[in-house]
């Protein structure tokens, strides 16, 4: 008896067990704790943050262009300022940024904004429109950067060898959007919070769409005039910044994680990377510039001194990044009065119709820089009116007088100082000491490109003429 | 599958180009292949003698081919931690003294037209030798090697002296080795089968630490 009462628990025990499981187990792929999408509001703050932090960035994986443009200079690690930018792979840290933190992003967040069910029509015209222009002005980077790139095919994950399309039809197609967004922005408000620029304003968008249409025409002078004109015009027509109060800045928290990523890369590592270049510094101190105990700091001795570009430095000795540019809140600057002021008198320069005179133009571009860094008025009426300064009175053409002093004036802005410096042709930098290359006019395309989307990236480097660091683009014609 | 991609150095027959600047031309692009870290292949060979009671066996491991990259050299040749990056030049002075001196070094090569390097640099400071002047081809090396992975040495005692232990049947002891002796390598500095990790970190080495070297007593006793 006990022995079959044993054999019948034997045999009906496994089917209870049996009876707890369940017959759908695919349910437990399911995440229940992975959202299942992402505000787009969401979306569009941290594509916002990643762009302006990779603008703002000092890191040597991504933003070396203080360094080429000899602005700052290494202490140790002295290959990226002689032009190595392969060793880090630096082309590919800027893909990933651009295309997959900040464009990727943007995109998903514009495809949400048009789901929505709480907005407006108008509403969602005005949010996609904004987050467009952050692509436009996403892409305007890398076209400048790399000349041809992927656009028509980019952000396609079911396309994942894209063709990269001409750089200059690219430009004028940014163009034809960013023309498309400022029509499309049809309400009062966007955005509110999400928007760390501008809290949403949108006519503070609008400002900006116009001015950064004018700082693209002005990129765009050498290649095609008559385009540049037309663009210029209708841009200043339609209004760009007037002061300081317009800048696009990038609020960044006071603390981690979202902080001023050169206060991350100086302060917070504890490293001890990266001092002023002689080249930067003694320019600011030959010509008593008011923004040099601004942007630095006092050296060993109490002056102002720098290291000379690609060679190993003491940190102890020269002077170092400000505080006030180091600080964890300092903002991401994105496009600013200043560098609108000196596009308007390469306007007035060029021909275009434009209201003003070149010499005024030059002089509130240099004012609205030093108040920006911290300067008084008094200090901009001295400074300007200085001969080698003064526009009627600095050497050159109108091309040196203007590019030498947006140099100074962008900063905390190398990635822009790259670009107006190779198109303007000023200042003239000597070479580092020990360079790779001649002055990099360009990046090479990504590792990953040249691995993974071999046959297009073999179209693309052909058609720009070799992907080289010294092969020109398409804006930069002389 | 295995692959390392790097900057190269740019050859001409054969030779290594060097620049007007005395340094190595460098390809443009950071893709070339520059090594592959599978091996040709992995052999051992095992041997045990017995001599009364006495056993010796040893065990050789042998990998042939494959490379590594050495983040250590590319790094220890730059600031000069390496015996390499000192000593006499052609001239036989001291090489890191300055050139004005009687220093720096030529470094080996041909310059654009194949004739051989004749412009002197400077070794005072970092850079010659390391990541800052050189591709990063320099850093790989051949990871192939010649290795005693292990060693014994065994002793069974006589049975005319266990069986007086009861229930003991028998008993050995024995010393073992293991990792005792890197017989031959091309890899300066490190074991070259230390790696930073696997997946797509193999051939790859950044603060290689020598293999554990284990040495133990064994002691069985049977019943």
């Amino acid at each position: 008896m006990l022995t079959s009462m044993k054999k019948i628990i034997t045999a009906v025990l496994p089917l209870l067990f049996l009876g707890a499981c369940t017959k759908d187990i695919t349910s437990l792929n399911n995440n229940p704790k992975q959202p299942s999408s992402v505000p787009a509001t969401a979306l569009f703050t941290q594509a916002q943050n990643t762009l302006a932090s990779t603008l703002s960035s000092s890191n040597v994986y991504l933003n070396i262009f203080r360094l080429i443009e000899q602005q700052w200079q290494e202490t140790t690690y002295i290959t990226e300022s002689n032009y190595n930018i392969k060793d880090n792979k630096i082309p590919d840290g800027i893909w990933n940024a651009y295309y997959r933190d900040v464009l990727e992003p943007f995109e998903q967040s514009k495809a949400n904004f048009a789901k929505s069910i709480t907005l407006s029509a108008d509403a969602i015209k005005t949010d996609i429109a904004i987050a467009d222009i952050m692509q436009v002005y996403t892409y305007y980077y890398l076209v400048t950067t790399f000349g041809n790139i992927p656009y028509t095919e980019a952000l396609n994950i079911d396309n994942k060898f894209p063709k990269f399309d001409d750089a200059l039809t690219v430009y004028t197609a940014l163009l034809t959007r960013l023309d498309a967004d400022l029509a499309n922005i049809t309400t009062a408000q966007s955005l509110d919070n999400a928007d760390q620029i501008y809290g949403g304003d949108v006519g503070k968008w609008k400002l900006f769409a116009n001015t950064f249409k004018l700082k693209m025409g002005i990129t765009l002078a050498d290649v095609n005039n008559g385009k540049a004109k037309a663009v210029v015009e209708s841009a200043v027509a339609a209004g760009v910044f007037t002061s300081n109060d317009d800048n696009a800045n990038f609020k960044f928290a006071l603390n981690p994680p979202n902080t001023n990523p050169v206060w991350v890369d100086l302060v917070q590592s504890g490293r001890l990377d990266f001092i002023a270049s002689k080249t930067f510094i003694d320019q600011l101190t030959t010509s008593g510039d008011p923004r040099r105990a601004l942007y630095f700091t006092t050296d060993a001795s109490g002056g102002y001194s720098g290291g000379r570009p690609g060679t190993k430095n003491s940190y102890d000795a020269f002077s170092k990044p400000s505080t006030k540019l180091t600080a964890p809140d300092f903002p991401g600057l994105l496009l600013d009065y200043s560098e609108t002021e000196f596009n308007l008198a390469e306007a007035v320069e060029r021909g275009y119709s434009v209201p003003g005179t070149a010499a005024d133009h030059y002089t509130k571009a240099i004012t609205a820089s030093i108040i920006y860094w911290g300067g008084s008025a008094v200090n901009a009426t001295a400074y300007t009116a200085l001969p080698n300064v003064a526009y009627a009175t600095a050497t050159g053409t109108y091309k040196q007088k203007i590019g030498y002093q947006k140099w100074l004036a962008l900063y905390n802005r190398g990635w822009d100082a790259w670009i107006e410096n190779r198109r303007l042709d000023y200042p003239v930098l000597a070479a580092p000491a020990n360079p790779v290359s001649g002055f990099p006019t360009r990046f090479t395309y990504p590792v990953s490109e040249q691995n993974v989307n071999t046959v297009n990236y073999n179209d693309a480097s052909s058609k720009i003429g070799g992907d080289e660091v010294e092969t020109k683009l398409f804006f930069d014609k002389f | 599958m295995g692959t390392i991609r790097g900057t190269d150095f740019i050859y001409k027959d054969g030779q290594r180009v060097v620049g007007d600047d005395g340094y190595y031309l460098q390809t443009s692009t950071a893709n070339n292949v520059i090594g592959n870290s599978n091996a040709k292949w992995i052999g051992g060979i095992n041997n045990t003698f017995r001599y009364k009671n006495l056993t010796f066996s040893f065990l050789i491991d042998i990998r042939k081919g494959g490379s590594v990259f050495s983040l250590d050299t590319y790094y220890g040749f730059d600031t000069g931690l390496y015996p390499e990056t000192a000593g006499l030049n052609d001239l036989g002075n001291p090489s890191r003294l300055p050139i004005a001196q009687g220093g720096g070094v030529i470094v080996k090569g041909v310059d654009a037209n194949g004739q051989p390097n004749k412009v002197r640099v400077e070794n005072t400071g970092s850079g010659l030798y390391g990541y800052e002047t050189n591709p990063n081809a320099a850093f790989v090396y051949d990871a192939g090697y010649v290795k005693l992975r292990q060693a014994l040495i065994s002793y069974s005692f006589p049975q005319s002296f266990v069986s007086k232990l009861g229930p003991v049947k028998g008993i050995d002891l024995s010393l073992i080795g293991r990792n005792l002796w890197i017989i031959h390598k091309n890899l300066p500095y490190a074991d070259p089968e230390e790696s930073l990790s696997s997946g797509n970190l193999q051939g790859y080495q950044s603060g290689a630490y020598p293999t554990v070297r284990t040495v133990s007593l064994n002691a069985k006793f049977t019943f």
